[in-house]
C-alpha cells in the first residue's frame, strides 16, 4: 500500500516535486471544477446571481471539505497507526488536491468579502485563512521529514483542518 | 507619571528578557538547534509582552494591548514549552508537527486579538495594572480569550515537566550536577509566572509582575547553569577504580 523510503534515507526526487498518475488526476478534477466555477462566475451577467452561485459553492465546499477531511483522517489513522505504513503516493496526492480546493474555498471566500458580503462573525475571516493554511504547515513536514514512516504529519494536518472547517461552518452565513 | 510597583517590575522584566533573548537566538544561529530557536522564539514574545506592559502603564495603543495578549497570554509558555519538546520528544516528526500547529494557531490569534476583539479603551487609565482591567477592556469571555488556558496549561507541562525530567534523570545517572541544578530553576522559574496567570484568571492578580520577573530570572539563570558552568563528571561509588577510593580517604 505505501513506497516506503527507509527511515534516514532522502527519497531520489524530493517529495514535493513527484509527479504522479494520482497527483495528475487530482490535479485535473481540480482543473476541471475550477473550469466550472470560473465559467458560471465570468458569464453571469447579474452580480447578484454571481454572489449567489459563488455563496453556494462555498457552501458545498465547506460540508464537502469537513467529510473529506475526516476521511482522509480516517484512512491516515489506518495506514499509519493501524498498519504502520508510510504515506503513499496516492494519499499524497489526494492531499495536494484538497489543499487546492481548500485554496478554491478561501479564494471564493475572499472575493465574495470584497463584493460585499459578510459572514455572520467577522472571526469567520480567520478560521478561513487557517483552513488555507492547516495543510501546507503539515505537507513540509511530512515531505522534509528524514525519519519514516511520516504519516502523523497528516493525522495533525487532517485533524486541526476539520476542527477549524467545523469552526468556520458555526461562524459563516446565519442559517 | 507615579513609578508604580507593576511598572517598576514590568521594565526590569523587559530589560532581562531582551539580554536573555539575544543570547539565546544568538546561540541558535551558532549552533542551529531547533530548541534553541524555539526557546528564542518564547523569549522572544516574553519580551514583546513585558515590553508592551511598560507601554501600556503610560499610553493607551489598542496594538500593544493586542500584544501584550497574545505574546503574554497565549504565546509564552507553549514555545518555551516546544524547546523542551524538541530535546526530550525525539521519536518521529512529534516536536516538528507540534510546532507546526503551535504555529497555525500563533498565525491565527495574531490578527484576532490586533484587530478582531474589540476594546473597551474607556477602562484604561494612566498607570492603570492591566492585570485588573483587561477582562473589562476586552468584554466577555468568548473570542481568543478561550485558548489562553489551553496554551498556557500546554506550555507549562512541556517546560516546567520537561525540565523535572531532565533534571531527575541526570541526578539519576550522578552526572552533570550543573545540569540537575539548572533545571530545578527553570521549573521553579517556569512555575512562578504560570501560578501567577492561573490566579488572574481566579481573580487575583496580586502575584503576576513578580511572578512574571522572578520567574524569567530563575529561568536564565538555570539556563546560564546547565550550559555555561563547566560539567563535573561524578563517577558512581560502583564504578570507581580502587586508587579513586584511595585519593579520596587518604
Amino acid at each position: 500500500m505505501s513506497e516506503s523510503v527507509r527511515s534516514g534515507q532522502k527519497p531520489a526526487i524530493p517529495y514535493y516535486f513527484q509527479v504522479t498518475p494520482y497527483l495528475i488526476m487530482g490535479m485535473v478534477a481540480f482543473g476541471v471544477f475550477l473550469t466550472w466555477v470560473l465559467i458560471n462566475i465570468v458569464f453571469e451577467v447579474h452580480v447578484s446571481e454571481r454572489y449567489a452561485f459563488m455563496r453556494e459553492v462555498h457552501w458545498y465546499l465547506s460540508r464537502v471539505g469537513l467529510g473529506v477531511a475526516m476521511l482522509m483522517f480516517g484512512m491516515g489513522v489506518y495506514i499509519g497507526l493501524m498498519k504502520h505504513g508510510d504515506v503513499s503516493r496516492w494519499f499524497r496526492a489526494g492531499t495536494y488536491t484538497i489543499f487546492a480546493f481548500m485554496l478554491l474555498q478561501g479564494a471564493l471566500g475572499g472575493i465574495m468579502w470584497l463584493m460585499g458580503g459578510r459572514p455572520h462573525e467577522e472571526v469567520h475571516l480567520i478560521y478561513g485563512y487557517g483552513v488555507v493554511l492547516s495543510l501546507p504547515f503539515f505537507i513540509f513536514v511530512e515531505t522534509t521529514a528524514t525519519k519514516r514512516p511520516a504519516m502523523g504529519s497528516y493525522l495533525w494536518g487532517f485533524g486541526l483542518l476539520a476542527a477549524i472547517i467545523i469552526r468556520t461552518i458555526t461562524t459563516g452565513a446565519p442559517a | 507619571m507615579q513609578l508604580t510597583v507593576p511598572f517598576v517590575l514590568s521594565v526590569i522584566s523587559t530589560l532581562v528578557t531582551a539580554v536573555f533573548a539575544f543570547i539565546v537566538l544568538r546561540r541558535w544561529y551558532e549552533k542551529r538547534r531547533p530548541h534553541l530557536l524555539a526557546w528564542g522564539i518564547g523569549l522572544m514574545m516574553y519580551f514583546f509582552g513585558t515590553l508592551s506592559q511598560v507601554v501600556l502603564s503610560i499610553w493607551w495603543s489598542p496594538f500593544f494591548f493586542g500584544l501584550w495578549y497574545w505574546a503574554g497570554a497565549l504565546m509564552v509558555a507553549p514555545w518555551l514549552g516546544q524547546g523542551t519538546a524538541y530535546l526530550l520528544i525525539r521519536r518521529g516528526s512529534i516536536a516538528r508537527n507540534i510546532q507546526m500547529a503551535l504555529l497555525l494557531v500563533g498565525i491565527m490569534t495574531l490578527p484576532w486579538a490586533l484587530f478582531f476583539t474589540p476594546m473597551d479603551s474607556s477602562k484604561w487609565y494612566v498607570g492603570a495594572d492591566m492585570t485588573t482591567i483587561y477582562r473589562d477592556i476586552m468584554g466577555d469571555g468568548r473570542g481568543v480569550r478561550f485558548f489562553s488556558p489551553i496554551m498556557n496549561v500546554w506550555g507549562t507541562i512541556l517546560l516546567v515537566g520537561g525540565a523535572l525530567y531532565s533534571a531527575r534523570l541526570f541526578r539519576k545517572k550522578q552526572i552533570m550536577r550543573n545540569r540537575v541544578v539548572g533545571n530545578w530553576l527553570i521549573a521553579a522559574g517556569g512555575i512562578l509566572p504560570a501560578a501567577a496567570g492561573a490566579l488572574i484568571r481566579l481573580g487575583d492578580p496580586s502575584f503576576k509582575y513578580v511572578g512574571e520577573m522572578v520567574g524569567v530570572i530563575l529561568i536564565f539563570a538555570g539556563f546560564w547553569i546547565a550550559s555555561n558552568i563547566p560539567e563535573e563528571a561524578h563517577i558512581p561509588k560502583h564504578k570507581r577504580q580502587p586508587a579513586d577510593m584511595v585519593a579520596e580517604n587518604p
